[in-house]
């Protein structure tokens, strides 16, 4: 049996005999917090749509070679993580809001007097700016609201080194937000 | 309490994981000390300003049904197992 640390090893092992029911009730379950994570690291719901297929697809075919420990849920963001990171790795087309770009908001000023499109423009140019770590790190923290020890699971550390990174991701987020801001006003 | 605790512990701080006793410390030094109540108060703008812009999107149904689809002919999974005793024959299995 797949070694799984969650009820969810029962229902991927049904998946692996071909239980269809099974499949659907784990991609139910799930779907929306990969498509979320997905979403939020490329910006694309095409893309994010063709990741989550992708990652269900790989997991379920290489279910039975699984021997690690951890739950379903951050093997499945893992496998998206790599699918997302393969995809940054391509040329993409520019979909950011360009047209915002004469009055991006500024940081200081209270989010909820913000203009949405200029703020989220804001935050994307921030966010790509970024190292992948820490995008990952306060997407699936600030954004998703895993806990630290989920987020951890996810990308791979201990609770202790991803608090660290997820901290410094924080600031430098906090930084680049601050140097959009000032190149605004420039 | 020190800027250097209080750097270490921001993290915490702003997502109130503290206990209530460290958690007021941390609070007594900000109101005493512009640096740390900056580099705090930042941080979460920040975090605040990232909630706003990144709001969580789900999939639409038709994408669900439209990949269940492609993951059960991928999968070759066509229910192909007879049920196993106590399972629904159209519900999801049971133990």
């Amino acid at each position: 049996m797949t070694r799984l640390a969650d009820g969810d090893e029962y229902w991927v092992d049904r998946v692996r005999q071909g239980d269809g029911a099974a499949l659907e009730l784990l991609f139910r379950r799930y779907v929306n917090r990969v498509f979320g994570f997905a979403h939020a690291m490329l910006r694309n719901r095409e893309e994010a749509e063709e990741v989550v297929t992708d990652t269900f697809i790989r997991v379920f075919r290489f279910a039975a070679d699984v021997r690690g420990q951890g739950s379903f849920e951050s093997w499945l963001l893992r496998i998206a993580r790599n699918q997302c990171l393969d995809r940054l790795r391509r040329p993409r087309l520019l979909t950011l809001p360009l047209e915002t770009l004469a009055d991006s908001a500024k940081l200081l000023t209270p989010v909820d007097e913000m203009d949405q499109t200029a703020l989220r423009y804001l935050v994307e140019q921030a966010l790509d700016q970024l190292p992948e770590e820490y995008r990952t790190a306060l997407i699936l923290r600030d954004v998703q609201g895993f806990s630290a020890r989920e987020a951890a699971e996810v990308v791979g550390k201990g609770e202790t080194a991803f608090r660290s990174l997820h901290q410094r991701a924080r600031r430098a987020l906090r930084d680049a937000l601050q140097a959009g801001e000032n190149e605004e006003n420039e | 309490m020190t800027c250097g605790d209080v750097k270490s512990l921001a993290g915490n701080y702003l997502d109130e994981e503290l206990a209530e006793e460290l958690h007021s410390r941390i609070q007594r030094h900000l109101l005493k000390c512009p640096g740390c109540a900056h580099d705090v108060s930042s941080q979460s703008m920040a975090v605040e300003a990232l909630q706003s812009a990144c709001a969580i999107s789900i999939p639409g149904e038709e994408f669900i049904q439209g990949a269940l689809d492609r993951l059960t002919a991928e999968l070759d999974l066509v229910s192909k197992l007879p049920p196993t005793p106590g399972q629904l024959v159209l519900g999801i299995g049971r133990e």
